[in-house]
């Protein structure tokens, strides 16, 4: 009877074992590239919006506040998104007939609420409170970017809870005066450290890593 | 058994070293009657099983282990979709729209008015509190009160006008009422409504006499008993109402009646009562007696308790009444000796706290008995003392009854008949033919909630506005007015009590908001009603508007006479459900799954009878009976109930519905059939007879053997006054044991020293049972309900459960009922058996249950003591409804399938109160904002006490230190955040026990 292997398959069957572990490592480090690629975190993406609202013009140019429209950001847990009555006070004078603010002005005629896309969308089993984020002195920018160079709103970070923990685990790299707490202004990693540690002394910031304290 | 002053317990034979002055012996389930006709007769192991059609050979295994994996992966890769955010279009400058407001409003039980705090998020109604300023409430909330938020959004409430069952609009109707109503002189309109306390109601009332002269106005409700009128009536001749004052009472005895369970001021009652119990060094322990045949809430609670059937209740009240030396017909009572020992030393104790003790009488007990109850209430001097009586409006009582319509309606006297809530079709005796009576009037008209059995035989009907969509105002039981408010507007087309008096007052299409408002106008004049609104409506009452009190009110002393003796034989005696009431919740899901207390049945209904009954006849649970009585009879399953008179049948109304809605068609069994006008609560001389047929019950589960794990502690009061470093030693008898679990990796440290340690302990000696607490966990926390056979199969997804446990021989034992929650043990077992960490410890001590991490492998409610956990077997929480999902609490994650879930001890209202200290503290310091877990905030009694233990200020540290407090399980060194108060029963020395 022949032998239904040659000595060749002996080189095949290791290879190929060897070939297995490979691909493996590979696809997990593609799986990893992918998931924390902007195709999964959607990080640097604009999405199409009813009106093209540019952050570099209102926030860059005009200097607004961003307080002035997202209004219940040191009260509520959501920064809250203005009405339409907020946009009219201006764009009742201001280019009052632009065609691009159409929907603005067809909303507060009617009174149907604007749907904005969502840019920053956290996953519904995180509870993320803006206010206290900012009494802690979590800036705008440490999560949102820098919108003033924003024509369409992007979003600039994953929003992952490794991402998170970057802060909740160290904080003293991120946080920054009550002052500063809308500027866009940003330290070198030595300097935001000792701001950081001091306001994290001012504020009573503590590490916090419980489950409990994002997810319920 | 009593063991000097505790309840101790041996069961399992070995016997436990117990302090004396302890009871012993608790039990669940009586041992004659096993389950065999009960709940989980069909093992979880078995439902698997019958899912893979058949025996589980090792192919089916693999292949279904395989699908679950792959689903599982499938599972975790679903993206999120997109989402918008939509702000409003005008602004509003009076609050921030993202967070959550509360509404001063009020729950209408019966038409009395119970002041509520309704939480709105974005505009939905989430949660229902009590309101505090609110006499009924107190700041508690019932069972039912609470579950009226899952009415608001049912999708099978009525949804539009329906004329013979076409699809009509409110114009339709008005044009055809203003057609029929053309010569309102003769017009010979009724209105049967159930009873209505509203002020604005009752002046449309009069303005609808005045434009039809020949108008009458009937009422009916099912749970309201005429008897107590009557008897009122008769001894004080006058229109009158009791407001017990349960706060100055230091005895009590009640003769079958349940006022700390039923009726619009039972909240106030349990409170009062309650404050009263508490064990402290300044006031002594209230007494509480009862006579009843059959378990209430009050039944349960009382020190003395005297189980005597209907008949031996007649009987008690004329022997009590002797024994204060009113003069009564003598006759041969129909007491044992010992009853009347029982009942000598009750009135003794009673007669020796004048001024400070009272009688109470079941409202649908004779109008000779409660007459009787009133005339020994005055030898108590309980009057403007323990009673104060209140003075009625005689127009709020001035609605003919029933029995005038009926004759009205026969003789073909009514032209239009217009139902305003209620559904007398369902609840009326079925003697009485009110189906036919209704079909011989030309106009019949039902406005109701649903679409009912009464609206089925009506040509109109009208669709209610459910409480949270309306305008309104109603009176409390003391009177007090109180508005309602809405926080939505109406989600179908229903519209309120005013707006549909008002289209029949006069013909015009008006808003109720201004009709309600012009009545008060009247009532306060233009100048003040403005800021009597304003306020009234931020504070939830009308200052000052309670009832008069009549001072020095007995008017008639003349004597009822001797009812005729009853013959010996069966009675019937009839009560609305625990949790459905006379149904108008039978599709209210939640309550249909809230146990019963003491039964536990879900879902369904049974009839109560005793053990020497069921014996007797060779009964078990389950087996059906026919109870006749002429041509009256009904059918149903009878459940074997230990403390339960042998010679009465307890029958509660409310199941067999036809039309409640697809939630609630077609659950246990009507009882009405047996009923008839003149034998309304009760029906006696009935004969039994056994059936075939055997019913499963859905019981909740048991979960811990009492004999084993010795759960309740209960001891004498008096031993305890004595002896109570005894008390305090066989409460704790295990010294210190040192933390044997290492902390996991994945778990922070426990921090003692200035973080929050989150604490609760739960009085034992205060729980009434009532089960509001279950209710209120279950709105808070998005709990889903699971239905009536997975209830069977014991996978019941309430976070906190009321355990009720007997001691003592079943003919008349004791209860006690406990509360249990996550018990949030520093060494949790749990958490050490999880393979991936998906319950760990957080440092301020909670138990956190991760449920991302979840895989389901269900080790840690194996290994849990205190069977606590609760597992999502099949997807429960995701309804298909859109309704159903705006009244989730967006605070809370809606859990999915296959993870398990449990108390988390409110953690969003913890991080609430964190977040707001953090932004009005600035020394940094935490857990010193006092706030309530849903749970607590509910409760009638103030049982549960929740707080920061490292708080010197919180009332917790105190109840945690407290040498009364032990830990459930404590020989397993758990070392639970959760403890329990003991409870103790003021026995009265000479008083069979």
């Amino acid at each position: 009877m022949p032998q239904i292997f040659t000595k060749t398959s002996n080189l095949l069957a290791k290879s190929s074992l060897i070939g297995l572990i490979v691909l493996a490592v590979l696809g997990l480090g593609l799986a990893a590239v992918v998931q924390s690629s902007p195709f999964e975190t959607d990080v640097g993406i604009a999405r199409a919006q009813p009106v093209p609202f540019s952050h570099k013009h209102h926030v860059g140019s005009l200097r607004l506040d961003c307080r002035h429209c997202h209004s219940a950001v040191e009260d509520s847990a959501t920064a809250g998104m203005p009405t339409t009555e907020t946009c009219m006070g201006c764009h009742a004078q201001i280019w009052k007939d632009a065609p691009m603010l159409e929907p603005v002005r067809q909303s507060f005629r009617d009174g149907t609420p604007i749907a904005w896309q969502r840019v920053n969308d956290l996953p519904d089993f995180v509870y993320f409170d803006h206010s206290v984020h900012l009494r802690s002195g979590v800036g705008c920018v440490s999560c949102h970017g820098k919108v003033e160079s924003m024509p369409l709103t992007v979003k600039t970070a994953p929003l992952s809870m490794e991402w998170c923990l970057e802060c909740h685990e160290s904080p003293e790299k991120f946080l920054r005066p009550q002052s500063l707490i809308t500027s866009s202004e940003t330290f070198p990693a030595e300097e935001q450290t000792r701001i950081g540690t001091a306001v994290m002394k001012e504020n009573h910031v503590e590490r916090r890593t419980d489950c409990y304290v994002c997810h319920r | 058994m009593w063991k000097d002053g505790r309840i101790v317990m041996f069961a399992t034979g070995k016997k436990p070293s117990k302090a004396k002055g302890a009871l012993a012996r608790f039990w669940q389930e009586l041992k004659d009657f096993p389950s065999s006709g009960d709940e989980r007769s069909a093992p979880e192991e078995t439902a698997a099983e019958a899912w893979l059609g058949g025996r589980l050979n090792r192919r089916d295994f693999l292949g279904v282990l395989e699908a679950s994996m792959a689903l599982a992966g499938i599972t975790g890769c679903t993206a999120q979709p997109p989402e918008f955010l939509v702000p409003a279009a005008k602004s509003r400058e009076d609050r921030i729209l993202t967070a959550p407001t509360y509404f001063a409003t009020t729950y209408l039980h019966h038409g009395y008015g119970i002041g509520i705090l309704a939480e709105s998020h974005l505009g939905r109604p989430t949660k229902i509190e009590g309101n505090p300023n609110h006499p009924s409430s107190l700041g508690a909330a019932s069972a039912a009160m609470q579950a009226s938020l899952l009415e608001l959004y049912d999708p099978d409430r009525s949804q539009s006008v329906r004329c013979q069952g076409a699809t009509k609009s409110w114009n339709d109707f008005l044009q055809a009422l203003n057609n029929r109503m053309k010569n309102p002189e003769t017009f010979r309109l009724r209105i049967l409504s159930e009873h209505i306390s509203s002020p604005s109601a009752l002046n449309l009332m009069r303005t609808i006499k005045k434009r039809f002269p020949l108008f009458e106005w009937h009422s009916y409700d099912p749970t309201d008993s005429e008897y107590r009128n009557l008897a009122l009536q008769r001894v004080f001749d006058r229109p009158c109402r009791p407001d017990y004052q349960f706060a100055k009472a230091k005895r009590i005895l009640v003769f079958d009646s349940d006022p700390l369970g039923e009726g619009a001021d039972a909240l106030r009652l349990a409170r009062e009562f309650a404050e009263g119990r508490r064990v402290s060094a300044t006031q002594a322990m209230n007494r509480l007696y009862a006579v009843e045949p059959s378990f209430t809430l009050t039944g349960g609670m009382a020190d003395e308790r005297l189980v005597l059937g209907a008949e031996g209740l007649a009987s008690s009240l004329y022997f009590c009444a002797e024994l204060c030396g009113i003069s009564v017909p003598k006759g041969p009572y129909a007491l044992k000796k010992t009853d009347k020992d029982w009942l000598t030393t009750a009135m003794e104790d009673l007669l020796a706290h004048k001024g400070e003790s009272l009688v109470v009488a079941g409202d649908h007990l004779s109008v000779e008995s409660q007459a009787l109850a009133l005339l020994i209430n005055e030898k108590l001097e309980a009057y403007s003392e323990t009673i104060l009586l209140r003075e009625e409006d005689p127009y709020d009582r001035g609605a003919k009854d029933i029995k005038a319509l009926m004759a009205a309606l026969n003789a073909g006297e009514v032209d239009g008949l217009v139902l305003l809530g209620g559904n007398p079709l369902y609840t009326l005796p079925k003697d009485l033919a009110f189906d036919q009576a209704l079909a011989k009037v030309p106009l019949s008209v039902h406005w109701s909630l649903y679409a009912d059995e009464t609206s089925a035989r009506c040509q109109w009907h009208l669709p209610m506005a459910h409480s949270l969509e309306s305008w309104g105002d109603a009176r409390s039981m003391n009177g007090t007015v109180s508005f309602v408010q809405p926080l939505i507007t109406p989600l179908y087309q229903g519209r309120t009590l005013i707006e549909v008096l008002g289209l029949i007052a006069d013909g015009q299409e008006k808003n109720g908001l201004l009709r309600m408002q012009d009545y008060w106008k009247t009532r306060f004049g233009p100048k003040d009603f403005e800021g009597m609104w304003k306020k009234t409506l931020r504070e939830g009452i009308l200052a000052g508007s309670e009832a008069k009190v009549i001072e020095r009110p007995l008017k008639n002393l003349s004597l009822p006479a001797r009812p005729p003796a009853l013959d010996r034989s069966l009675s019937v005696i009839f009560r609305t459900d625990p949790t459905i009431d006379d149904g108008r919740f039978g599709n209210n899901a939640w309550l249909q799954e809230l146990p019963k207390p003491f039964s536990q049945i879900t879902w369904g209904n049974a009839l109560i009878v005793g053990p020497g009954f069921a014996r007797s006849r060779g009964l078990k649970s389950g087996d059906h009976i026919r109870l006749e009585k002429g041509p009256r009879f009904l059918e149903a399953p009878v459940f074997v109930q230990a403390g339960q008179a042998d010679d009465t049948v307890v029958a509660t109304l409310g199941y067999g519905r036809t039309h409640a809605g697809r939630v609630g068609n077609h659950h246990g069994y009507d009882t009405a059939g047996l009923r008839s006008l003149e034998e309304f609560w009760l029906v006696e001389n009935v004969t039994v007879k056994a059936l075939k047929g055997k019913s499963r019950f859905a019981r909740r589960q048991r979960y811990m053997d009492p004999g084993a794990a010795d759960p309740v502690k209960v001891y004498d009061y008096d031993f305890y006054q004595k002896f109570p470093d005894q008390v305090h030693h066989d409460l704790n008898p295990y010294p210190q044991q040192p933390n044997i679990l290492k902390p996991s990796p994945l778990m922070n440290a426990v921090d003692e020293s200035d973080k929050p340690a989150w604490s609760m302990t739960i009085d034992l000696n205060t729980c009434i049972g009532c089960n509001a607490c279950m209710i209120a966990c279950q709105a808070e926390n998005n709990i889903p309900v699971v239905g009536k056979e997975q209830v069977a199969l014991g996978r019941e997804m309430h976070w906190i459960r009321v355990d009720t446990y007997y001691e003592g021989h079943e003919e008349n034992p004791r209860a006690v009922h406990q509360p249990v929650p996550c018990m949030h043990c520093e060494q949790a077992p749990c958490e050490s058996v999880c393979p991936v960490g998906a319950t760990v410890h957080s440092e301020e001590g909670l138990n956190q249950m991760v449920y991302n991490r979840c895989v389901g492998t269900r080790y840690c409610s194996n290994n849990c003591p205190y069977k606590v956990r609760r597992f999502n077997f099949l997807d429960y929480g995701q309804g298909d409804d859109p309704h159903l999902a705006l009244m989730q609490n967006p605070d809370v994650t809606v859990r999915s399938r296959g993870v398990m879930e449990k108390c988390t001890y409110c953690v969003q209202r913890i991080r609430a109160s964190e977040i707001e200290e953090k932004k009005t503290r600035s020394d940094g310091v935490r857990g010193r904002l006092a706030f309530e877990t849903a749970c607590q905030q509910t409760c009638p009694v103030k049982a549960i006490v929740f707080g920061n233990r490292n708080d010197p200020k919180a009332e917790v540290a105190q109840t945690a230190k407290s040498p009364l407090r032990y830990d459930l399980l404590g020989a397993l060194n758990t070392k639970p955040r959760t403890g329990y108060l003991a409870k103790f029963i003021n026995r009265r020395k000479g008083v069979q026990g």
